[in-house]
């Protein structure tokens, strides 16, 4: 067995830990914030990123870029968030704040009011604030199952996996969370701005 | 006919996956007839594609927002590595 030699002097090329917090410390706590909405919380998922990504920088195949390796990890440790999360608070939901966006036959009780140009809206900072707090806003699991899927893109199947839920659960979530979350940026005055 | 809540259901999932046949007559006869529920898909489909990665939303989620680490934090993460990266053993604690 070749014994190896570990420490700062033998890093993988292209790996420069030093640098690290420097170079994706603000980008991946502003990842995880936006996936945890709890910046003591961000903070420790970043930290323990780095030092995962520490140990197991033999593994680095330059294959993504250092930024895109350490995301990875990140993405890694929010799947586990989420799923330690889940265990400790097993909640039912009944959505309430969602029935009541209907009437007993299932029309709209009050329907969508129109939104302003998306083109314009997006380049607007309160637009964006918005989407923030209502992002933030969304109730635990929804909010999870929300960003897995819509922010990070991942495939329905994998979140179904990663959080051990049903697809059934999971439609529910998404549709839940894409009603309330049009809501709410609706109620911040974005769907009665002159178009 | 599809109610409106279960309109919406559909809208919804249809973003993230192929409907049924069925369902996609279904709720192309309700949208026919329906304005809020047109407007609903319209406004989800601008947030649904603004947010995936990639999209303007997501960047500017991502990007900016002023946020960023506490220096403190910063400074205890950089004190850490460090320290992770100055101990002499490796993985397998062997030399």
């Amino acid at each position: 067995m070749g014994a190896k030699k570990m420490g700062a002097d033998t890093l993988q090329p292209g790996l420069d830990p030093q640098a690290w917090v420097k170079r994706h410390g603000d980008a991946l706590f502003r990842y995880a914030l936006v996936h945890l909405h709890d910046r003591a919380q961000a903070q420790d998922l970043v930290q323990e990123t780095f030092l995962a990504a520490l140990k197991a920088r033999e593994r680095y195949a330059g294959r993504s870029s250092e930024r895109g390796w350490l995301l990875g990890i990140l993405k890694h440790k929010i799947m586990d968030e989420y799923r330690r999360r889940r265990r400790e608070q097993p909640l039912p939901e009944n959505d309430r704040e969602i029935d009541a966006l209907f009437l007993d036959n299932g029309r709209w009780r009050e329907g969508p009011s129109a939104w302003p140009d998306p083109e314009r809206a997006f380049e607007d900072d309160r637009f964006i604030a918005a989407l923030r707090e209502c992002l933030a806003a969304l109730p635990g699991r929804q909010a999870e199952v929300f960003a897995l899927v819509e922010l990070d893109g991942l495939e329905t199947k994998a979140v179904c996996k990663g959080l051990k839920i049903t697809s059934t659960n999971l439609w529910v979530m998404m549709h839940r969370a894409r009603l309330r979350l049009r809501q709410c940026i609706e109620r911040r005055g974005f769907g009665r701005l002159p178009c | 006919m599809l109610s409106c809540r279960d309109a919406t259901r559909l809208i919804s999932r249809r973003l993230d996956e192929p409907l049924a046949r069925r369902e996609r007559w279904a709720l192309r006869l309700h949208l026919l007839f329906c304005y809020w529920c047109r407007r609903f898909a319209a406004q989800v489909r601008v947030l649904h594609h603004g947010l995936y990665p990639g999209g303007r939303l997501h960047r500017k989620l991502m990007d900016q927002g002023g946020e960023s680490l506490a220096p403190e934090a910063a400074r205890h993460m950089e004190e850490r590595l460090q320290q992770a990266l100055t101990e002499p053993t490796d993985e397998n604690g062997r030399h």
